[in-house]
């Protein structure tokens, strides 16, 4: 008979359904039963262990303190609505918050970071020109400075039907955000995406003299001073955001 | 979205969750807070479920990239010891900081991968909502939980040892 693994025993104890197969072996194995109560003791150490760091949470001056930093921050217009907003606040989230940037070029503008640790979490320390975004992070991404005002975004490889969301942003910096596996460089202006399967963001700065959008060889976006052209399969589009969709190949 | 039901409903056990993520509670409800503020400011909409693990996936993020919480977790605790809310017995009071201690240190050997799977399943995240947040195949929850808890609890007996 064959005895049930780890995985399975702590997801049977947790009622996840994905051993729900697993649960009328419990009756016929001893052994396997016994793990389980094992599974659920340390279960309750654990969790017992972890509500010492618990403390009562103080939130009428919370509350008051988030109404401040909202009122203090509603200046920027975002007029994104229903799905885009959703999915682009999800987006924005991971890629404004992980720019702290796990490793920094210090001789380079370019900031590269990976948003979370990996299956084997060993990122390589050495710091290279272009970095691939670690296995099973959320995402990666790449943000750069512009000297110069100008930035030009090149996607490569881009899945047909994912979404580009180009989003204006305040600042002087643009990044641009893709899902694991992708792989960025820079240089002179000029980034270049090999973008693993998945929605990228893109947030260029509205202060850019000159920037473009160029997915698989194809002009999505340009802008030129005031001046902005999207010959890009747009299909939605707001004062502060774009979205395209990728076009069959 | 009304702003008082949301915050009531979220803020709570998102400060905990920062709390145990970061071993620092001024630095939790700086971070859940500013999670609160975003979703606000973002206005995101979506269904309950979909908006609490919107706020953790901010926070966790925040976590991560702003505050470097592995080098600072022992730092924090060194320099700001926990204080007990109401008085106690002095025996009392060793025991609680021993064991805050205790499961501090064990947190901070997990990998943060590991430690954010641990804290979300902990905090009452399904299998699913976890693989959502740490964008691993759901198959793979188990595995990775059963792991962290392993090493958790195994770090707890070390460092239980130790003290």
């Amino acid at each position: 008979m064959r005895h049930l693994d780890e995985a399975t025993l702590v997801a049977l104890r947790d009622g996840d359904a994905s051993a729900e197969m697993a649960a009328s072996h419990l009756h016929e194995c001893a052994p396997c039963a016994e793990a389980l109560d094992e599974s659920t003791s340390r279960s309750r150490t654990i969790a017992e262990a972890l509500a010492t760091l618990d403390e009562p949470v103080e939130v009428t001056n919370a509350k008051a303190a988030v109404r401040r930093r909202l009122d203090a921050r509603r200046g920027a217009p975002r007029p994104r609505s229903g799905w885009l907003r959703w999915h682009l606040g999800r987006a924005a989230a991971i890629l404004l918050l992980t720019a702290g940037a796990a490793f920094a070029l210090p001789w380079s503008p370019v900031r590269e970071w990976w948003a979370g640790p990996s299956v084997d979490p060993t990122p390589t320390a050495e710091p290279t020109g272009t970095v691939a975004a670690a296995q099973g992070s959320p995402a990666a991404g790449i943000e750069v400075a512009l000297p110069d005002g100008r930035i030009a975004v090149i996607v490569r490889g881009a899945e047909p039907g994912s979404a580009i969301d180009v989003v204006w942003a305040a600042g002087a910096t643009a990044s641009i955000s893709a899902p694991p596996g992708s792989a960025f460089s820079y240089a002179d202006g000029r980034v270049e995406v090999d973008a693993a399967a998945g929605p990228i963001l893109v947030e260029l700065p509205r202060a850019a003299a000159f920037a473009t959008l160029e997915v698989d060889g194809r002009i999505f976006l340009e802008r030129s001073g005031e001046r902005l052209d999207v010959p890009g399969p747009a299909v939605e589009r707001t004062d502060a955001s774009i979205q395209f969709l990728v076009p069959a190949r | 979205m009304d702003f008082d039901a949301t915050f009531d409903q979220h803020y709570p056990g998102l400060v905990r969750y920062c709390k145990r993520l970061t071993g620092d509670r001024d630095l939790a409800e700086d971070i859940a807070q500013e999670s609160m503020v975003r979703l606000f400011d973002h206005a995101v909409t979506g269904p309950e479920a979909g908006v609490r693990a919107w706020l953790f996936k901010t926070a966790t993020h925040l976590v991560r990239d702003r505050y470097r919480v592995g080098r600072n977790r022992l730092r924090l605790l060194q320099e700001h010891p926990v204080v007990p809310s109401e008085p106690e017995s002095p025996e009392r009071s060793l025991e609680r900081r021993e064991a805050r201690a205790r499961a501090t240190e064990a947190l901070d050997t997990l990998q943060p991968r590991d430690r954010e799977i641990l804290l979300m399943r902990y905090s009452g995240f399904s299998y699913k909502e976890i693989a959502d947040q740490v964008e691993v195949a759901a198959t793979s929850v188990g595995t990775l939980l059963a792991r962290a808890e392993r090493r958790f609890a195994e770090a707890l007996t070390m460092t239980g040892k130790a003290l």
